[in-house]
């Protein structure tokens, strides 16, 4: 019976199965060949680039990618990016992971009021506080890194209400057994929760550290000093810079650079990464 | 006996220990709720009424007369009204982005070959920095180099070939390109988790009894993960009003603001001008507007009943 009705269905399937592997096909060719066009490019002399857009190199300039480290600076914006993104990764982590902690193991008047707060901050639009938020860096003399990172520790926000979940996840009776043995509160979070909370921080880690790395309102509008840019803000500089110098292979092989480190995590950790994304739709 | 005496005798110091952990453990983030969130929402208020004197160097202020000024652009022709309809079409912009990702979501559910395949390529501009993602789009479109015109060239389309971004009939309509074109992976990646999440049998039941590509989406997919399609309507809603970076990166807003955005306009009237007391009066406007839409679009959404598990 059911392979008598199997057999129709998969023809009447056929055609439309083509014309969709088509169209995700293309989608799927439209994401990617932009980018092994710029490989492409980013091999090429200008004048060759120039001469023909999609020819293959005639000899392989692998100076172009010397020049964009050294001469357009993407190394040091490589490291500032780099440096930033660590560190904003923890702080911005820990800064969320102490609240998430506090509200779902510990008990008091107004604890649940953590919650809708950060509901309420999520759903108001931040670009609208713009004009005062950017006096008030100013005035705090933060238009600078620091200023960038700071931004980042939110605490209470998205990342506190996924984290949450995962600390309710632990039972309690770990802690209570450290108690017996005389651990403080804080040694209990630090060297009991955190660790057994792993699989969480991991997933909002993964999603903030990803996040850090390719921002750019920020680094955007507080990093004045071009030594202290982000490869983000570095690379739109030079984009803006080649409209006329007019030196795109340069641009291509700078842009491979800011995209190798992305590539590469991407390359190991696919479900990982996938599935640090899909935590937050758990919860939403 | 000793023991239970001992615990007593440490219950005012653990309770005490308890307070300070906790206050320790919320300070940042209070600190920050409170000088991010309250203080600037209060401030932004205060700025809506105050006008910035350079020529004078102090802020004055001046009651309703940004406000008026705003609802008198926003109605008239200048580009702030360009920027409010934009963000407005951004809306159900947004929505088509949810349906195509949900559509492309149960199709590579769906056994489809090479779906493992897809659905790594898919999710790659979610994890791809904006600036790369706008450069890319926009060598793509360049008007003598790009692929598409070169494409163009070769199929003998030369009268469809033109400077996309530099338009103004294809400016917005290539940015919007660019939202959908980029955005599809992260909604993919999300409705991909939620069909994962709906027991196989729902989808076996539905295969033996024969139903079609549609009834199994409207029956079966849409009722059971209608919390996380709504979520994403939900945010989908507010997120129009915070699309500035495409426009920022991709055109600048330009030709001619034909592809601006209020938020876009509210940050180039602070880093530009400084125009602070303008850019808060459409800021408090556009918070108003942007949290009565999504309000709206939340109780119509929260209509629909959800099938349970």
């Amino acid at each position: 019976m059911e392979l008598v009705q199997g057999k129709p269905a998969g023809k009447r399937f056929s055609i439309r199965t083509w014309v969709l592997q088509l169209f995700f096909f293309g989608y799927a060719l439209t994401l990617i060949y932009p980018f092994i066009w710029m490989l492409i490019n980013s091999l090429k002399t200008n004048p060759g680039f120039y001469k023909n857009v999609w020819a293959l190199p005639s000899s392989w300039e692998w100076s172009n990618y010397v020049n964009a480290w050294q001469e357009a600076h993407i190394g040091q914006f490589f490291f500032n990016s780099l440096w930033m993104t660590v560190i904003g990764t923890i702080t911005t982590i820990l800064s969320a992971a102490m609240p998430a902690y506090i509200m779902a193991k510990y008990k008091f008047k107004g604890s649940t009021s953590l919650y809708n707060l950060a509901i309420v901050s999520l759903l108001i639009p931040p670009i609208g506080t713009l004009a005062p938020w950017y006096l008030l860096m100013r005035d705090l003399g933060l238009f600078n890194q620091w200023g960038v990172m700071l931004g980042y520790t939110v605490g209470i926000g998205f990342n506190m209400i996924i984290l949450q979940s995962f600390f309710r996840g632990i039972s309690w009776e770990y802690a209570e057994a450290a108690f017996m043995d005389g651990a403080g509160h804080f040694r209990v979070f630090f060297s009991i929760m955190l660790p057994l909370a792993k699989p969480g921080l991991i997933a909002v880690g993964t999603v903030t550290m990803i996040a850090i790395w390719n921002d750019y309102l920020y680094p955007f509008i507080l990093l004045q000093d071009p030594k202290s840019y982000t490869i983000g803000v570095g690379l739109a500089y030079l984009v803006e810079k080649q409209k006329y110098a007019s030196d795109f292979t340069t641009l291509f092989a700078a842009m491979w650079i800011a995209l190798m480190p992305v590539l590469i995590v991407y390359a190991f950790m696919q479900e990982k990464l996938i599935n640090g994304f899909t935590v937050g739709g758990i919860k939403g | 006996m000793s023991r239970s005496g001992e615990l007593k005798n440490r219950g005012g110091n653990d309770k005490l220990q308890r307070r300070i952990f906790i206050a320790v453990m919320l300070a940042w983030p209070l600190l920050y709720f409170a000088v991010f969130g309250l203080y600037l929402q209060f401030e932004t208020i205060l700025y809506s009424f105050q006008r910035w004197n350079y020529v004078a160097g102090y802020q004055e202020w001046v009651g309703l007369d940004n406000y008026r000024l705003a609802i008198k652009n926003m109605i008239g022709g200048s580009y702030w009204r360009t920027g409010m309809t934009n963000t407005l079409i951004f809306i159900p912009v947004n929505y088509v982005l949810i349906a195509l990702s949900l559509f492309i979501a149960v199709v590579l559910n769906r056994n489809f070959p090479f779906a493992r395949f897809y659905r790594i390529v898919y999710f790659f501009p979610t994890i791809l920095s904006i600036v790369i993602l706008t450069m890319v789009y926009q060598f793509s479109l360049h008007p003598t180099n790009g692929i598409v015109n070169g494409v163009l060239g070769h199929l003998g389309l030369e009268s469809w070939q033109r400077s996309w971004l530099g338009e103004r009939q294809t400016a917005l309509p290539a940015v919007i390109f660019y939202c959908i074109w980029a955005g599809i992976g992260y909604y993919n990646v999300m409705f991909t988790g939620a069909l994962q999440r709906i027991p196989s049998e729902y989808f076996e039941v539905g295969q033996i009894e024969g139903i079609t590509f549609w009834k199994e989406m409207t029956s079966i997919v849409i009722p059971t993960i209608w919390p996380t399609i709504s979520t994403f309507i939900i945010l989908g809603t507010s997120g129009a009003f915070l699309v500035y970076l495409q426009p920022l990166l991709l055109t600048n807003g330009g030709p001619n603001h034909s592809s601006t955005t209020t938020s876009l306009e509210m940050l180039t009237s602070v880093l530009g001008p400084g125009d602070y007391g303008t850019a808060a009066t459409y800021g408090v406007i556009f918070a108003v507007l942007a949290a009565v839409v999504t309000l709206i679009v939340k109780r119509l959404v929260e209509l629909v009943d959800t099938a349970e598990l």
